[in-house]
């Protein structure tokens, strides 16, 4: 049996334990399925594993996102309400950067911006819902300067 | 176990092109008091606060992106604590409104 099943090379069980190094060395080049009777494995690099995972993971955290978005305030879940905090317009501009930050992470499976994005947009729908922060950028002003911190000579 | 060094505060401002400011005694209070809770982290933002307040360092200090805050800048100190302010670059002067723990949100009112 040769077919292809999702555009990876298939090798038999039998062909495993035969040769598990020359399955590995394909496996470091791209996936790779194993068939056991009716049951079908992958082997893959792990870091490759890791990246499919972070890819499913995200694109399913934007999904959750763009889904609150559209939701009433009232229904949305308490780690999400950040995303209240803005309205139709930014909420259309954090989606674009999102979405644009995904597609470049898909593609060099770099996750760093996109997570960072994420951080970034929800931290400030946090500060922006906060009535603590909102009193002290509109508190009295009475500048006093900030000094530094010293620690003595041991 | 040996006691940790008494923290102090020297006279000089510090070093750098900026002028850093508390809104007013209170957030210099507030400030004070997450200096003594984590003096490098405290230390390491007012350096960077006097030096180069306006670069980002992505995820942890960057402009808020809220249309209503536009201008003001948050600075994660530690984990769980932030610092909010606006820098001016005309007047190389930073002012800082917030120095404490993540900021929580209002409760939802009632009937929404």
């Amino acid at each position: 049996m040769t077919e292809e099943v999702f555009q990876d090379e298939v090798v038999r069980a039998t062909d495993l334990n035969r040769g598990s190094g020359e399955v590995l060395n394909k496996a470091a080049r791209g996936p790779v399925t194993i068939i056991r009777n009716d049951e079908a494995f992958a082997l893959m690099r792990r870091d490759v594993a890791a990246s499919w995972r972070k890819e499913a993971s995200s694109a399913t955290h934007l999904v959750e996102l763009v889904w609150t978005a559209l939701s009433h305030p009232a229904t949305v879940a308490p780690e999400y309400r950040w995303i209240t905090a803005f309205d139709s317009e930014q909420t259309l501009e954090m989606t674009t950067e999102l979405m644009s930050a995904y597609r470049k992470a898909a593609r060099d499976g770099r996750w760093g911006e996109f997570d960072t994005l994420l951080h970034e947009w929800s931290e400030s729908g946090w500060a922006a819902l906060s009535p603590e922060l909102q009193e002290a950028f509109a508190s009295q002003s009475d500048e006093v300067g900030i000094k530094n911190p010293t620690f003595p000579a041991e | 176990m040996s006691e940790q060094p008494a923290l102090t505060i020297d006279d000089a401002q510090p070093q750098g092109e900026w002028t850093v400011v508390a809104q007013n005694r209170r957030v210099l209070k507030a400030w004070e008091g997450l200096v003594e809770k984590a003096p490098e982290s405290a230390s390491d933002c007012l350096h960077r606060l006097s030096t180069k307040p306006m670069e980002r360092n992505p995820g942890r200090v960057f402009p808020l992106r809220h249309k209503k805050h536009k201008g003001a800048w948050e600075y994660e100190v530690t984990s769980g604590d932030r610092v909010f302010y606006i820098p001016d670059s005309d007047k190389k002067k930073v002012v800082v409104y917030y120095a404490g723990k993540h900021v929580t949100p209002a409760p939802y009112p009632p009937g929404i």
